[in-house]
């Protein structure tokens, strides 16, 4: 019996040792205004964030996360609460949305607003901008070491000539396979998805290897002929004077489109929408875009390259999202990993 | 300390006295019962519950709900099962890869190494040391298509194009026998080094020859040390998925790899806790058949001693 | 023969490294091969915030978790000391090597999620003492039986209690089992990733996660100036763990 006092007693030491940081209320607390920026790791500049604090005497907490399902896992779990703005994809936002997870914006305190480029708003998975506001995007980029221009297509028609690198993101390789097989689709059925996934293991003997940021790196150390990855990664490239050729794929067109949103929980929304104005504003979207050359939002800065004039041109951009149920995609990615092909 | 005992239910008043002289001599247990504590607190209770989840369904807030197979039904796919063999084959792979690598190289240094032992011993050891993952970007410079072993091969005219080692199968077995090598070879030299070896001179005397004593001698005494490094090799090797990833362009698919995808994901959460469960079990049973594999191969080679 | 063998696989064991320190020295960036000597990536990677920021945390969680491996060690090697019995308990320490850390860490993860714990750097803590107990105990409580019972003993009967014997002679003579595990848990606990990658959340970054992320992304000379450095700090922590001779027998 008093084996069991005295290991209550460790418990709860134990306890308050641990987890004494939860209660210890001010202590933790800065005086100075403070939001809560739930986003990816390079979301936004830090000179940026200093220049805002300086500004509005309100610091920003950024908390990275390193995928969107991990961003939504991690919102519902907690229902928003510790956070009061987020950035988010297009497809994501549109699950938020329906979750009940973030609140309308309003548009009267974003006088920047009038500055996007109106080609990005409106899109479908938030048609009035209620709850979201895009502040960058990029395509996706063919690039290669010839000036050919490729499609999406050719990328699984190789046999195994070249080295191809394609997306870890098994969403973004179901869309492309099942694009290339079937056109624009929205749902896949069952045997459609099997035969994606035939496409994608016969894909496989080609590939050098399914990675994100690694290509950028591959490609200059000539691992691999062909990549399929955003742009801004090929821009960098470009500037890095690297001898590569990069092109919008001549048959589709995907694009992502990274958003802000506030929480539902926030109760700060004022500070928020001062945030997201100055996230807007010409000069922030100016740095952020040339440190990462993403594509910026602001109209003035719509940069004239060719790609940006045919998307618009073409005006048919895609997004990800999931063509097939959760499993059913986690499926087929084990399946398609786990394939070797004959060498 | 013990003064007159009175019967047990003698009035109230002497209940707080019992409970302080209890006090007294459980303070042992006290003072030692912390490690205890966080040990069922911090690694037992979790395995046991990952267990029972793994076979439960839970509301979003928490609260159970029901018990069923529904987790289990997902994996139950012939693709996963393969999975789960390929984590075998590695560990094994890799098990045995070292093995032949770090039995000569512990019996060198044991043996062979006079003076220098320590420090040879304590070269294997550095980079069992550092961070692996420094390895792992060691091993990119060499393997690279630009790197270094293609320009020592090309400049030797070995070959007269570069080789594509980055992202392959060999590129990943090649670092899981660089990283688990120390883990073989400490062990094994352990027991070399507490080896009298006036038993192998013994043997000599007595007419037996170097392998006949090799065979007899040191092998029965060593088997343990073996068994034990083996293990040491296996059943983390199974786990690893970091390496394949890295090395291996992400094209394999392991236990790990699979594991770390699921747990990411909210609906996906129970389901690689069930692949864990699975997994571990099949880790477990598969590890017992190799340690009584290890008695059989052990009496095959030494011809039935010990 | 077999020499030429081994001389392969120290070969083997060390090229990588002796590559990767050369080419931290590159001024150029790989994959260019040798240009110069340059001192200028390790400038970088000291002005580099996210790296100490990351290398703090690690320090820290390492520190702190050895100490709590160790003090709750040798609590524990005080209770086997007085009461017998206790030894029966030490092969409850022994599975955290059988389970594969992963399957560990997986289990930490799930029961955080289920009891509501935030992760972060307390369970960070958590995990790493965990791993930490499963060496320190074992590593202490084969010292402690092979230290001869006749100095307790004399101890004993020249009039000192159990607790002063304990403090004052049977700790002192387990002083060197301290020293070498607790360097042992040290280095697993910094060099730790899987821990990290499931433990600790997004909010805290180790230098194993720092590494990863860098590594992802290819190839850039201030990871190679970043590794140089870390092999040269840890090598003397090795030393220091071999030459307290219970280095081998660990195994």
């Amino acid at each position: 019996m008093v084996r069991v006092f005295y290991a209550f007693l460790w418990v709860l030491a134990i306890y308050f040792a641990i987890f004494v940081g939860h209660y210890s209320p001010s202590w933790f607390q800065t005086p100075v205004k403070s939001i809560d920026f739930f986003c990816w790791g390079d979301t936004i500049e830090p000179e940026l964030l200093e220049e805002f604090e300086q500004t509005y005497k309100i610091h920003v907490n950024i908390h990275p996360f390193s995928s969107n399902e991990e961003m939504i896992v991690k919102l519902k779990a907690v229902q928003g609460k510790g956070y009061d703005l987020i950035c988010a994809s297009d497809y994501a936002i549109r699950i938020l949305k329906e979750e009940n997870l973030i609140a309308p914006i309003d548009h009267g305190q974003i006088p920047n607003i009038a500055s996007i480029d109106p080609y990005l708003l409106h899109q479908n998975f938030d048609p009035q901008n209620e709850v979201s506001l895009p502040v960058e995007w990029e395509p996706y980029v063919i690039v290669s070491n010839e000036p050919t221009q490729l499609g999406i297509a050719d990328l699984f028609q190789d046999q195994g000539k070249k080295r191809i690198v394609m997306t870890p993101d098994p969403v973004e390789a179901i869309m492309y396979a099942a694009y290339t097989l079937f056109g624009k689709t929205d749902q896949l059925s069952d045997v459609q998805l099997k035969e994606v996934a035939r496409l994608l293991k016969s894909q496989k003997k080609s590939i050098e290897a399914y990675v994100d940021h690694r290509a950028k790196y591959l490609i200059e150390t000539g691992n691999c002929d062909l990549a399929l990855i955003r742009s801004g990664f090929a821009r960098l490239m470009e500037k890095d004077k690297v001898p590569i050729h990069y092109s919008l794929p001549n048959d589709w067109h995907f694009i992502n489109i990274e958003n802000l949103a506030i929480t539902a929980s926030s109760n700060k929304k004022d500070e928020v929408h001062t945030f997201i104005n100055f996230f807007l504003s010409k000069n922030s979207q100016k740095v952020h875009s040339e440190n990462t050359l993403v594509f910026p939002v602001h109209k003035e800065l719509t940069t004239e390259t060719k790609i940006v004039a045919e998307i618009h041109e073409k005006n048919d951009p895609q997004f990800f999202h999931y063509l097939a149920k959760e499993e059913d995609t986690r499926d087929l990615w084990v399946s398609l990993k786990r394939h070797q092909p004959s060498e | 300390m013990e003064t007159i005992l009175l019967p047990e239910n003698t009035s109230a008043y002497n209940r707080p006295k019992n409970f302080k002289r209890h006090l007294k001599k459980e303070a042992p247990f006290g003072v030692g019962s912390g490690a205890l504590v966080w040990q069922f607190l911090f690694f037992y209770a979790p395995l046991v519950l990952m267990l029972i989840s793994s076979f439960s369904r839970f509301h979003i807030d928490g609260t159970f709900e029901s018990f069923t197979f529904a987790h289990f039904k997902q994996i139950l796919k012939i693709d996963y099962f393969l999975v789960i063999f390929e984590s075998l084959k590695l560990g094994f792979t890799t098990a045995c890869s070292t093995l032949l690598l770090g039995f000569p190289l512990a019996y060198t240094i044991a043996l062979k190494g006079g003076r220098f032992k320590s420090f040879l011993l304590f070269l294997v050891i550095i980079p069992f040391w550092t961070n692996f993952l420094l390895h792992i970007y060691a091993w990119f410079f060499v393997l690279e298509k630009g790197g270094f072993l293609n320009q020592v091969l090309l400049w030797t005219n070995l070959i007269q194009e570069p080789i594509h080692f980055l992202n392959t199968s060999f590129a990943v077995h090649l670092m899981m026998v660089y990283y688990y090598l120390p883990f073989m070879t400490l062990p094994i030299y352990s027991s070399l080094e507490k080896f009298d070896p006036t038993l192998i001179e013994a043997s000599m005397d007595l007419g037996a020859t170097k392998f006949q004593t090799f065979r007899r001698v040191v092998l029965p005494v060593l088997m343990p040390a073996i068994r034990t490094g083996f293990f040491l090799v296996f059943i983390p090797a199974f786990g690893e998925f970091v390496i394949p990833e890295l090395m291996g362009g992400d094209k394999f698919m392991y236990v790990g790899s699979v594991v770390s995808q699921f747990i990411m994901g909210e609906k996906t959460a129970p389901i690689g806790i069930a692949f864990t469960v699975l997994s571990g079990g099949i880790l477990l049973a598969a590890s017992f058949l190799l340690y009584k594999g290890t008695f059989a191969l052990n009496r095959w080679l030494t011809g039935g001693h010990r | 023969m077999i020499p030429l063998f081994v001389f392969a696989i120290y070969l083997f064991l060390y090229v990588p490294i002796i590559v990767l320190v050369l080419f931290s020295f590159n001024s150029k960036s790989f994959p260019s091969p040798w240009d110069g000597f340059t001192l200028h990536w390790y400038k970088e990677l000291f002005q580099s915030k996210d790296l100490w920021a990351s290398f703090t945390t690690s320090l820290t969680v390492s520190i702190l978790s050895t100490l709590l491996s160790l003090f709750m060690g040798v609590c524990f090697i005080y209770y086997i000391s007085r009461r017998q019995k206790g030894e029966s308990l030490v092969p409850l320490f022994y599975s955290n090597l059988i389970v594969p850390e992963l399957v560990l860490a997986i289990g930490l993860v799930s029961y955080f999620s289920l009891f509501q714990v935030p992760l972060g750097f307390q369970t960070l803590l958590i995990a790493h003492t965990v791993l930490g107990l499963g060496f320190a105990i074992p590593i202490l409580f084969v010292r402690y039986k092979e230290l001869p019972p006749s100095l307790m003993e004399a101890s004993l009967i020249l009039g000192a209690g159990p607790t002063k014997t304990f403090f004052k002679i049977t700790l002192p003579l387990l002083k060197p089992a301290l020293l070498a595990s607790g360097l042992l848990i040290f280095v697993i606990s910094f060099d730790d990733f899987l821990f990290s990658y499931f433990c600790a959340g997004t909010s805290v970054e180790t230098l194993s996660l720092y590494l990863i992320s860098s590594i992802r992304f290819g190839i850039s000379p201030v990871v190679n100036a970043l590794s140089t450095i870390l092999l040269f700090l840890t090598i003397p922590l090795a030393l220091l763990f071999f030459s307290s001779k219970k280095g081998t027998e660990v195994f």
